[in-house]
């Protein structure tokens, strides 16, 4: 009996090596994107006596009169950051063929192997990509508009919390549908490598309706990996809350090992949708009927997973 | 423990509440008031029958008008404030120009935000029917649309001292709420309600539109209301409720009585839970009557904590509160542009039902609406023309009283994740606007919205705070003090304010008035340069190492005024020899330098090292140090790292 999540972890445990590579790359474009503010703050706190007020603690009202000064912009930075985004965005994208084919292979990969098999999906994904933009679009159209209705409603409803829990409930609707979207195109990207399909537009459509026949197993993946990065990120919350001001390095490290299981988790519902569909696959084999073998011609018969 | 804490202080409320007197044995104000505290220029008696399902009322006013001008008068202007709230008036051209706090810039003009105020007969008692008399006008704007204004016009003078008595019938619809005045579903705040009559003031009449970022000035007087509303409404007032009568038709009808005051506002809802308490002061025992919101009960301990707290430090420190009784409105949740207001005796809060204790919001908004009990209710100033001198003051008592009760620097945000102090706050939001206006512009004349926040509230504050270091806080809160006892019940102006602090301060500060008040100066210090050079530099028989303690050096500091604002500066000086010292400037020059010559190196300067000067925009370049500490730069950098991080984490989800 498979069971991805149990499984998924162990896979993600034996292939940490990928865990911290891509948390590395995040880490490094992180701190190119710092360099920007870092080096823009410098002249205006390092020589300051009222920096202590941030450093110390961390005054709102002196952070803004610091935003208020003229040579403190934050263009340059945001700018920095959401490039530092795209080319992550890009980077994982460009490794999705090469983590599947790991987690498919569940052996260390040579880098050569790792390298071959990222290129060689390359592109599938990146027509995986656009093929998702549209359902992402309609579920973060969706949370726009919770957004704005809930809000009419915490204004306009006779009792005071209704638009919160309007806001709470429509949030985790559209939460559960950006999961599922989720887990649409991993198993659209998993099928890809195992199966080794070509035409995404065409494989973008029969998964959902694979995904959407087996929504509850595939949901009882990504929402369960998803709790468990909510719990963690919460105690993390709560333990950085007890970290004085000027622990910034401890601080620092905590949310570092935050990021790192985000990482973790991310990768493990790959690990997990990939066991499931390899699961699923051999299953479907197992209940291919086999054609009668002619005695007088006697041949190997080779069955086909069905592909929806 | 501080539900529990909260929840014995609910329970010791609720219980003292039945303890407390029936309103209606009350008088508005207390026992140890004898004699009329204010001239009493008007008495409006009004009946009015409030229709709460087209939110609007129908009233009978009757006012008798005290000629105390000291001159004949036959053109008298009334304010009709709620037809502000129609497209095409001056409050809400203003309003879409320049946004205000209800309504954004270019914002689309909602009929449900419509209010009217329409005098269906105007009589003078004695003289008759003068309602084809009146006419709109503008006194402020060429706007002909603009009808807050009525001015009618005498067949004959009213002498000096002599009485007029008028009857007007009018009719208000209430917009939903905005400006602190109108409905939201069953609530209701009636404020600027009545046809009002202007103040002669400075020897004119002084009844000005109703603009966008101004607030109101009358007369003092007494005011007998009667309120006919369905009986299910629960009912809070300027004043106090003197009677009670149910009638048939399933109204009742509530009797208020309020005296020396110069106006009357009241809200009625029928889902509000009242809770009353009281605190005692050196004039007496003053009722607390609290409206609550169901789904807001948890702020009513903290309202009711900042309310004593804020009412015994003004009696301690400005002078006592004549009234028998506060009452505070909270609004309903939507209808926050209600929240926030005062009126004589009557003040709105504001809160909501997620307000953590570490955001002092319900606190500072209760302790500043009860400031304006004095500074505005009693201290009457004119708010069109000098809102600093009510809400600017205002601020500064604001400053002072949550610094007493709940601590410098936490006093409006106290959460583990940040802090922030009301200076703080009030340098955020002087900063950005600091070289625009005066503080004694006219309100509607600045340049925007943010300019007359951050100027009539911030800045004020600010300058007192400043102030401060000039003659001392003892002598402040003393200058406020007196300023308090001399012209309560009265209309004083600017320059009676300053020229009370100059008084008792003993000095002429209109070198810091002009500046400050009447000028848009802005007072920036910086410290230009600074550094240690070895003394014998041009000594080629001089050690090549620098010894500590024995290589002599000379170290400078530049202090430079960026600013256009002159203001004497203490810098204080650190040597690596642990020596301190520190110099005067009187501020006059662009630059200063200073120059020592010792056996040590300079490791710190720092203007205002007191950290006293509130009014300095930028305090980060008021100080040098030898060695770079970059845990500020480092740690916002780190946590912009981080932020990148997850950025990069959610976009790489899409993946």
């Amino acid at each position: 009996m498979n069971r991805p999540i149990r499984d998924g972890f162990g896979l993600i445990w034996r292939q940490q090596r990928l865990v911290w590579w891509i948390f590395f790359v995040n880490l490094v474009l992180g701190f190119f994107a710092s360099i920007a503010p870092r080096v823009m703050l410098r002249p205006a706190l390092d020589k300051s006596m009222y920096a202590s007020d941030l450093s110390q603690r961390f005054d709102v009202s002196v952070f803004i009169e610091l935003l208020s000064k003229p040579e403190v912009s934050l263009g340059a930075p945001v700018a920095g950051s959401v490039v530092a985004g795209v080319i992550f965005l890009f980077y994982m994208i460009f490794i999705a063929g090469g983590v599947l084919v790991a987690f498919r292979e569940d052996r260390k990969l040579t880098r050569g192997e790792f390298f071959h098999a990222s290129g060689e999906y390359f592109w599938r994904m990146v027509r995986l990509l656009l093929c998702s933009i549209i359902p992402f679009g309609i579920v973060i159209a969706l949370i726009a508009r919770v957004g704005t209705v809930s809000g009419k409603m915490a204004a306009d409803a006779p009792r005071d919390m209704q638009g919160f829990w309007v806001r709470v409930a429509g949030y985790l609707v559209c939460l559960v549908l950006a999961l599922f979207v989720r887990a649409w195109f991993d198993l659209a990207q998993t099928r890809t490598v195992i199966d080794g399909v070509r035409g995404m537009f065409k494989l973008s459509f029969r998964t959902f309706v694979l995904a959407l026949r087996h929504a509850h197993n595939l949901l009882f993946i990504y929402v369960t990996t998803t709790l468990v990065c909510a719990v963690v990120t919460f105690a993390a919350w709560r333990l950085w809350l007890n970290i004085p001001h000027n622990s910034f390095g401890r601080s620092w490290l905590l949310l570092e090992i935050v990021t790192v299981v985000m990482v973790a988790i991310r990768l493990w519902q790959r690990a997990a949708t990939v066991l499931w569909y390899e699961n699923y696959a051999e299953l479907q084999a197992a209940a291919v009927p086999v054609a009668p073998v002619p005695l007088a011609a006697p041949e190997v018969v080779q069955t086909e997973v069905e592909v929806i | 423990m501080r539900l529990v804490r909260e929840c014995l202080f609910c329970a010791a409320l609720f219980g003292l509440a039945g303890a407390l007197p029936v309103c209606g044995q009350m008088s508005p104000l207390l026992s140890s008031q004898k004699a009329p505290l204010s001239d009493r220029v008007v008495a409006y008696q009004i009946e009015a029958n409030y229709h709460a399902k087209s939110h609007s009322l129908d009233a009978t006013e009757t006012l008798t008008w005290t000629n105390y001008t000291g001159q004949p008068q036959d053109r008298l202007p009334f304010h009709l404030y709620l037809n502000a709230f129609q497209p095409k008036s001056t409050f809400m051209r203003e309003a879409f120009e320049e946004g205000n706090r209800d309504v954004p810039i270019g914002a689309e003009w909602k009929d449900k935000k419509f209010g009217s105020d329409v005098i269906k007969s105007f009589e003078v008692v004695g003289v008759g029917d003068l309602t084809g008399k009146l006419r709109f006008i503008h006194p402020d704007d060429d706007n002909a649309d603009d009808q807050t204004v009525v001015e009618v016009q005498l067949p004959r003078a009213v002498a000096p001292k002599e009485k007029i008595t008028f009857k007007i019938t009018f009719h208000d619809e209430f917009p939903e709420v905005v400006a602190r005045t109108g409905y939201k579903r069953d609530f209701l705040l009636a404020g600027q309600w009545f046809p009002k009559i202007g103040v002669w003031w400075k020897n004119a009449w002084n009844c000005h539109q109703f603009h966008a970022s101004t607030e109101f000035f009358a007369d003092f007087g007494t005011f007998d209301v009667k309120l006919t509303l369905p009986s299910n409404f629960n009912v809070g007032a300027t004043g106090v409720q003197t009677g009670e009568t149910a009638n048939a038709d399933g109204t009742k009808t509530l009797v208020f009585r309020a005296e020396d005051v110069h106006d009357f506002a009241w809200t009625a809802d029928p889902t509000t839970k009242i809770v009353e308490d009281a605190v005692t002061i050196s004039s007496g025992t003053v009722k607390i009557r609290l409206l609550m919101q169901p789904g807001h009960m948890a702020s009513a301990p903290r309202y009711m904590e900042a309310l004593k707290g804020t009412m015994m430090k003004f009696d301690e420190w400005i002078g006592p509160y004549p009234y028998s009784q506060i009452t505070v409105v909270d609004p309903p949740h939507g209808g926050g542009a209600a929240g926030g207001m005062e009126y004589p005796t009557f003040i709105t809060a504001d809160t909501a039902w997620w307000m953590i204790n570490g955001l002092k919001e319900p606190e500072a908004v209760v302790e500043h609406e009860f400031g304006h009990q004095y500074w505005y209710a009693m201290v009457a100033t004119n708010e069109f023309e000098e809102a600093w001198l009510d809400e600017g003051i205002n601020q500064y008592t604001e400053c002072k009283i949550m610094d007493a009760l709940y601590g410098r620097d936490v006093g409006n945000v106290n959460t583990r994740v940040t802090t922030a102090g009301e200076r703080g706050v009030d340098r955020a939001t002087y900063i950005g606007v600091a070289d625009l206006d005066p503080m004694t512009r006219r309100g509607w004349q600045f340049v925007n919205f943010s300019s007359y926040g951050g100027i009539t509230y911030s800045k004020t504050a600010l300058v007192l705070l400043t102030l401060e270091h000039i003659i001392g806080e003892r002598k402040v809160r003393e200058a406020q003090h007196v300023y308090f006892e001399r012209y309560r019940f009265k209309h004083p102006t600017a320059d009676d304010f300053m020229n009370t602090v100059n008084e008792v301060a003993g000095q002429n500060l209109d070198w810091y008035w002009n500046q400050a008040a009447r000028g848009t100066q802005v007072l920036d210090y910086r410290i230009l340069s600074a550094g240690s050079d070895r003394a014998d530099w041009a000594d080629k028989n001089a050690p090549k190492k620098e010894k500590k303690g024995e290589t002599e050096y000379i170290s400078n500091v530049i202090v430079h005024r960026k600013g256009d604002f002159i203001f004497p500066v203490t810098l204080e000086v650190k040597f690596d020899n642990g020596e301190t010292l520190r110099e005067q400037w009187d501020g006059q020059d662009r630059w200063r330098r200073f120059t020592w010559r010792k056996k040590a190196q300079l490791i710190s300067a720092e203007i205002d090292p007191e950290h006293a000067i509130w009014l300095d925009r930028d305090r980060f370049n008021n100080s040098w140090l030898r060695d770079a500490d970059g845990h500020a730069s480092g740690k916002i950098a780190g946590y912009w790292m981080l932020l990148t991080q997850w950025f990069a984490q959610l976009l790489g989800w899409l993946a």
